[in-house]
C-alpha cells in the first residue's frame, strides 16, 4: 500500500511515495513493459513514413518503367570494379537480354555509374498536403534508377510503393477502430444500461452480424460498392465495411462491462440524484469502461490491418495503382512469379511487423490497465 | 436442459432467417447479375441472356426473388449454379469434404500441441523456456496467414521443390497406390495445415497458459497441496479441469469456423475447398451458390455456439440450464 | 515416523527464528522476519495481528507451501515431533501435509475445487494417506460430515461446493482437514468470512474436536474476541515479528506492548459511552521499506519521539515469567539475550 505523506511523518527511511492517479500509474507501468515500448517505437517510425511518405520514397508510387519489369534489387556500391573508393555510394545502370522463355535477365553495366544523392529532386508533391516541393530524401540522377528492394511487374520501385503503401495500411486500422469504437461504446452502453427489450434486440443484432462468416460478408459488401469510385472513396468504403463488422464484437464486450458497472453503487447514487440517463451513461458509466475499451480497440487494430490486406490481396479492396501492402502481394500468389522474383514478398513482412508492433503495445496496455496483474500495480 | 436446447434451436432458426435476409439483401445490393458478364461474350445472343434472366426471375422485384429462393431452400433445393451448371448442393457437398479435411486436421493438431504447451509454460512460468515460448507464440499470432502461406510456398514449393504448389491432388493421383495417395494428400495439405496451425496454436497456447496461471493462483490449489497431494496430481487433476473450461467455448467457435475459416488460405493455395468456391461465386455473382455457401457458414456458426454452450454446461457443474 | 498417541503431552511444534522473504522486482519483502513459538498437544495458540503482518505466511511456511520463486524460507527451524520441517525433503513433507498437519483456510468460497464433489475431495485425502478402499473412504467421508455437524450427510457428500452454504463449506474444510486424524491443525482465519452466529458454531466445533482428539491448533486471527473464547496461549505479531506473547488470561489482563494495548483499546465496548472508536494511528508499514529501529515506533505514542525506539530494534525479553515482550518502553524491560516463549 502506498502511504500518505502525512502518516509517514518524520521517517526518512521510508520511501516517500507520491500518490498517483490511476492513469499515471498505468502509464508508468506501460513504460516499463519493454516489448510494448519496442512496439511503440516501431509504430512511431512507421507513422513517420506514413506522414512523410513523399519525402522518404525515392519515386512516386505509379512511376512505371515497363522495360524494367521485375528488376532485381540493386545494391549500392562504394568500390567500383577497379577498386576505387568513393564516399558517395552509387549504383550501376543495367541492361537486359531475353532468355528462351522471353524472360528478362538483368545485368549490371559497370560503365554507367549513377551516384546516390541525398535530398535529391524527384517527382513533385505537396509536403503535408500543403507545401509544394520536389525534394526527396534520396535518389539517383536520371536515367539511372534505384531499386533498393527491386521492382514490380511494371517497373515500379518496390521500396517507394512500400512507403506509400503505409499510408493505407497504417491508417485503416486507426480509422476503422475509432469508428467501431465509437459505435460500439454507444450501442454497448445503451444496451447494457437500459437492459430489457432494447438490450435483447441489440444483442440479437450483434449476434446476427457476428453470425455471418467474415470473409464472405466482406466480399459481398465490397461488391456492393458501385464501380467507378475514386481511390479515396474506395478507401473509405473499405474502412466502413470493416467497421461494419467490427463494432458488433466491441459492443458486446462493452455491454458486458456496462452491465456489471451499472450495478455499482455510484450509478445508483447518480440515479438517485436525478441525473438524466444519457448523462449517466456518457459521463459516469462509459468512462469506467474506457480502459478496457482502449485495450480491446488496440488489440483489434491488427485485425483491421489484416482485413484490409486480405481484401486487397484478393482484389476486393484498394485497387491498383494506389498501393496498399495487401494489394502489392497480388502477384505473389502466382508461385512461379514468386519463385523468380521473391522480393515482391516484402509487403507481407511489413504487415507482419506492423501487426506485431500493435500486438506488443496492446499487450502492454492490457497489462498496465489490468488491476489484477503485478505490472499494473504500484507499491 | 432439453427445453433449453429446443429454445435455442428455435431462436437459431429465427436468426438464420434474419441472416438470410441480410445476406440476400446485401448481395442484391450489388448492381448487375451473373449474366452481365455474358453480355461481353459476342457468341452469346441477347435473347438467350434475356431468356435465362426470366427463367431465374432476375427481372422480378427483389423480395419476390428472395421468397422464391427461400421457399426452395427450406425444401432442400439450394438452387443451381450458373457458372458450373450443376446443383448448388452437389457442388457444396464436393468441396465441403475438402474443407472439412483441412480444418479438422488443423484443429486436431492445434489442440494436441497447444494444451500441453500451455500447461508447460504455466508450470515453468518466468523460466527461460517460458519466455522463449512466449516470444515464439507472440510472433506466431502476429504472422499474417497469407504472408506465412506465401513464404512457405516460396520456400518449400518454389526453392526446394519439396511440396506441391497448391491444389489437393496431383495429376497422376488416380494411378497411385493407397499409400501413395495418402502421401500425395499429405504433401498437398502440408502448407495450408501448417499455416492454420501456426496461427491458432500460438493463440490457444497463450490462452491455456493464462488460464492455468489463473487457476494455479486459486485458493483451492493451495488446499490441494495442503492435503499432501503430489504436484502432478495438483496440476492434472485439480488445476487442469478448471483451466480447460473457458476453452470449451473456443472449441465451439473453432468448430463453427470449420467451414469458413480457411477461405483466404484456400484462395492462395488453390485448395479446392468451400472458401475458394464461394470466392469465385461472389466474384461472378453466381447467386444461388453464394447464398448456399453463406447459409452453410451461418449454420455452422450457430451449431458451434450451441455446441459450446452445451459442452460448457456438461463440463462445469456450476452451470445449469433449467 | 509413526503417529504419536493422542495422550502425549509434550511440545508438538516448535518454531525458532523463522524468516521467510519474497524476492519481487520491486524489492525484498520480509514477510516473516524472526518468529518463534511453540504449541503443545491439545492446546490452542492464537497468532494475532492486523492484515499484512505475516501471520498467513508463517502458517504457509510451516506447511512448506510457500511458492518459491518468489518466496523462500531463508532462516529458522520448524521442529515437528523432533524433525525439522524446513529441511525435510519434499516427498516426506507430502506425507506430513494433510496427514499429520492439516490446514483450514479463510475463504470457504474458494477453498474447495468447484468441479469436484465435496465427497470426492475428502475421499482424495483419505485414500492418499490412509489407503482405504473407495467404499470405505466414502463411508468415512460421510461420517466425517456428520461429525462436523452437517445434516443429511449422505446426500451432501455427493454435492458440489456451490450447493452448500458458507458455513457448511467451512465445515467441509474442517472435515477434510481432520479426515486423517492430524496432530496439528492450522486454521487461518477460519471464521472471518462467516456470519457471527456461524462463527460461534465453528469455534465450538473446533473446541469440541480438540477435546475429543487432543488436537493442537494454531489459530490465526485478527479478532481478539475469537482469541478470548478459544485460545490458551497468544502471540501478537507485527511487521513480521512477534512483539509479545503470553497465556491468554495474562495477556488480556496485562498487555505490555503498546501495539497490543492499542488493539485492546480499539475494541468497541458497549458498556462505555464513547463518541468515537479508538484507532491505532497510521497504517501497517510497507514490507519493502520497514521503519528503522522498532518497526512500530512511527505509530507508537511512547516511542514516536524516542531516539532509541527510532534507531535500535528491541528483541523479545521476558519481563514477567512466561510473558516476553519486545519493547524498550515496557516496564521492567532489560536489554539482553533474546527469549523465545516456551
Amino acid at each position: 500500500m502506498s502511504q500518505q505523506a502525512e502518516t509517514v511523518a518524520a521517517e526518512p527511511s521510508n520511501g516517500q511515495t507520491e500518490s498517483l492517479s490511476p492513469l499515471r500509474l498505468s502509464l508508468r507501468a506501460l513504460r516499463r513493459h519493454r516489448m510494448a515500448m519496442h512496439g511503440f517505437r516501431i509504430l512511431v517510425v512507421l507513422y513517420v513514413f506514413t506522414i512523410f511518405a513523399d519525402f522518404f520514397a525515392p519515386y512516386h508510387y505509379d512511376d512505371q518503367r515497363r522495360d524494367h519489369s521485375y528488376h532485381p534489387p540493386l545494391r549500392p556500391h562504394f568500390y567500383d570494379d577497379e577498386g576505387n573508393f568513393s564516399f558517395r555510394p552509387f549504383v550501376y545502370g543495367s541492361s537486359y537480354t531475353f532468355n528462351e522463355y522471353y524472360q528478362r535477365i538483368y545485368k549490371q553495366d559497370p560503365s554507367k555509374k549513377y551516384y546516390l544523392r541525398f535530398f535529391a529532386r524527384g517527382h513533385k508533391y505537396r509536403l503535408l498536403g500543403l507545401i509544394p516541393t520536389d525534394v526527396r530524401l534520396f535518389g539517383v540522377d536520371t536515367p539511372g534508377r534505384l531499386y533498393l528492394l527491386g521492382a514490380d511487374h511494371v517497373g515500379r520501385d518496390v521500396l517507394s510503393r512500400l512507403i506509400y503503401g503505409s499510408r493505407v495500411s497504417m491508417t485503416v486500422g486507426l480509422l476503422g477502430t475509432s469508428v467501431s469504437l465509437i459505435i460500439g461504446l454507444l450501442i454497448g452502453g445503451i444496451s447494457g444500461y437500459y437492459g430489457g427489450t432494447i438490450d435483447l434486440l441489440i444483442q440479437r443484432l450483434c449476434e446476427l452480424i457476428m453470425l455471418i462468416p467474415g470473409l464472405y460478408l466482406l466480399m459481398i459488401l465490397y461488391s456492393t460498392l458501385p464501380p467507378g469510385l475514386s481511390s479515396v472513396q474506395v478507401y473509405f468504403g473499405v474502412v466502413f465495411i470493416l467497421a461494419f463488422i467490427g463494432w458488433a464484437g466491441l459492443a458486446r464486450v462493452i455491454r458486458g462491462m456496462v452491465l456489471s458497472i451499472a450495478k455499482q453503487d455510484f450509478v445508483t447514487a447518480a440515479v438517485a440524484a436525478g441525473l438524466p440517463s444519457w448523462r449517466i451513461i456518457v459521463r459516469h458509466v462509459l468512462p469506467s469502461t474506457l480502459s478496457y475499451a482502449i485495450v480491446a480497440a488496440s488489440l483489434s487494430i491488427p485485425a483491421y490491418i489484416l482485413g484490409e490486406s486480405a481484401l486487397s490481396l484478393i482484389g476486393m479492396g484498394i485497387q491498383d495503382p494506389v498501393p496498399s501492402w495487401g494489394n502489392m502481394l497480388q502477384k505473389a500468389v502466382n508461385i512461379s512469379e514468386l519463385a523468380q522474383h521473391p522480393w515482391i514478398l516484402w509487403p507481407g513482412f511489413f504487415i507482419f511487423v506492423a501487426v506485431m508492433a500493435f500486438n506488443f503495445v496492446g499487450d502492454g496496455l492490457r497489462d498496465a490497465f489490468d488491476p489484477g496483474s503485478v505490472a499494473g500495480q504500484q507499491a | 436442459m432439453i427445453s433449453y436446447i429446443t429454445r435455442r434451436i428455435l431462436i437459431a432458426l429465427l436468426m438464420l432467417l434474419a441472416a438470410s435476409i441480410l445476406g440476400y439483401g446485401f448481395m442484391k445490393l450489388a448492381p448487375g447479375d451473373y449474366f452481365d458478364r455474358l453480355k461481353q461474350d459476342s457468341r452469346v445472343s441477347q435473347e438467350y441472356i434475356e431468356k435465362e434472366r426470366v427463367k431465374y426471375r432476375l427481372d422480378s422485384p427483389v423480395y419476390v426473388q428472395y421468397l422464391a429462393w427461400l421457399s426452395r431452400f427450406v425444401r432442400g433445393d439450394f438452387g443451381y449454379s450458373f457458372e458450373y451448371k450443376r446443383p448448388v448442393a452437389q457442388l457444396i457437398g464436393d468441396r465441403l469434404i475438402n474443407t472439412l479435411i483441412l480444418n479438422i486436421a488443423a484443429i486436431t493438431l492445434t489442440w494436441l500441441v497447444a494444451i500441453p504447451l500451455g500447461i508447460y509454460a504455466a508450470v515453468h512460468q518466468y523460466r527461460p523456456s517460458d519466455k522463449v515460448l512466449s516470444s515464439i507464440s507472440f510472433m506466431g499470432m502476429s504472422l499474417p496467414h497469407f504472408f506465412l502461406a506465401l513464404l512457405l510456398l516460396y520456400l518449400f514449393s518454389g526453392e526446394l521443390q519439396w511440396l506441391p504448389a497448391g491444389g489437393l491432388k496431383s495429376v497422376d493421383y488416380d494411378q497411385l497406390t493407397v499409400s501413395g495417395k495418402l502421401a500425395d494428400l499429405a504433401a498437398h495439405l502440408a502448407i495450408p495445415v501448417a499455416v492454420l496451425v501456426v496461427g491458432a496454436l500460438a493463440g490457444l497456447q497463450r490462452i491455456m497458459r493464462g488460464n492455468m496461471l489463473d487457476v494455479l493462483r486459486q485458493q483451492y490449489v493451495t488446499t490441494a497441496r495442503a492435503k499432501g497431494l503430489s504436484e502432478h496430481r495438483v496440476i492434472y487433476k485439480h488445476a487442469l479441469r478448471n483451466a480447460v473450461n473457458p476453452l470449451i467455448t473456443i472449441f465451439g467457435y473453432q468448430f463453427a469456423s470449420l467451414f469458413s475459416g480457411a477461405a483466404l488460405l484456400e484462395i492462395i493455395t488453390s485448395y479446392p475447398g468451400l472458401g475458394f468456391l464461394l470466392f469465385n461465386a461472389v466474384r461472378s455473382k453466381d447467386e444461388f451458390l453464394v447464398m448456399g455457401g453463406f447459409m452453410m457458414g451461418a449454420l455452422m456458426l450457430l451449431i458451434g455456439n450451441l455446441l459450446a454452450d452445451v459442452l460448457l454446461a456438461v463440463v462445469d457443474p456450476r452451470i445449469s440450464y433449467s | 515416523m509413526g503417529k504419536q498417541e493422542a495422550t502425549r503431552n509434550g511440545t508438538l511444534l516448535q518454531v525458532q527464528g523463522l524468516r521467510t522473504h519474497f524476492l519481487t522486482e520491486l524489492g525484498v519483502v520480509r514477510a516473516v522476519d524472526g518468529v518463534g513459538f511453540s504449541i503443545a498437544a491439545g492446546k490452542t495458540l492464537a497468532l494475532v495481528g492486523e492484515s499484512g503482518c505475516g501471520k498467513s505466511v508463517t502458517a504457509l511456511s510451516i506447511m512448506r507451501l510457500i511458492q518459491s520463486p518468489p518466496g523462500q524460507i531463508v532462516a529458522g527451524r520448524v521442529l515437528f515431533d523432533g524433525q525439522n520441517l524446513v529441511t525435510m525433503p519434499e516427498s516426506r513433507m507430502r506425507k506430513v501435509r494433510g496427514n499429520r498437519i492439516a490446514m483450514v483456510f479463510q475463504e470457504p468460497m474458494t477453498s474447495l475445487n468447484p468441479v469436484y464433489t465435496v465427497g470426492n475431495q475428502i475421499v482424495e485425502a483419505i485414500r492418499l494417506h490412509q489407503g482405504l478402499s473407495k467404499r470405505s473412504a466414502w463411508q468415512r467421508a460421510e461420517e466425517l460430515l456428520a461429525q462436523v455437524g452437517i445434516p443429511e450427510a449422505a446426500q451432501r457428500v455427493r454435492q458440489y461446493p456451490h450447493q452448500l452454504s458458507g458455513g457448511q463449506r467451512q465445515r467441509v474444510m474442517i472435515a477434510m482437514a481432520l479426515s486423517c486424524k492430524p496432530e496439528l491443525l492450522i486454521a487461518d482465519e477460519p471464521t472471518t468470512a462467516l456470519d457471527v452466529t456461524i462463527q460461534a458454531q465453528i469455534l465450538e466445533l473446533l473446541g469440541q474436536l480438540q477435546r475429543q482428539t487432543n488436537l493442537a491448533i494454531l489459530l490465526i486471527t485478527h479478532d481478539l474476541g475469537v482469541v478470548a473464547s478459544v485460545a490458551h496461549h497468544v502471540c501478537v505479531m507485527y511487521a513480521g515479528k512477534i512483539v509479545e506473547s503470553a497465556y491468554v488470561d495474562e495477556l488480556f489482563a496485562n498487555p505490555l506492548h503498546p501495539y497490543t494495548q492499542g488493539l485492546f483499546r480499539s475494541l468497541p465496548r458497549l458498556s462505555e459511552a464513547k463518541q468515537r472508536l479508538e484507532v491505532i494511528e497510521g497504517t501497517v508499514p510497507d514490507p519493502r521499506a520497514f521503519p528503522s529501529g522498532c518497526k512500530f515506533h512511527p505509530r507508537c505514542p511512547l516511542g514516536r519521539d524516542d531516539h532509541r525506539c527510532q534507531t535500535v530494534e528491541p528483541i523479545r525479553r521476558e519481563v514477567k515469567p512466561g510473558h516476553p515482550v519486545a519493547c524498550w518502553k515496557a516496564p521492567g524491560y532489560q536489554p539482553g539475550p533474546e527469549v523465545d516463549p516456551s
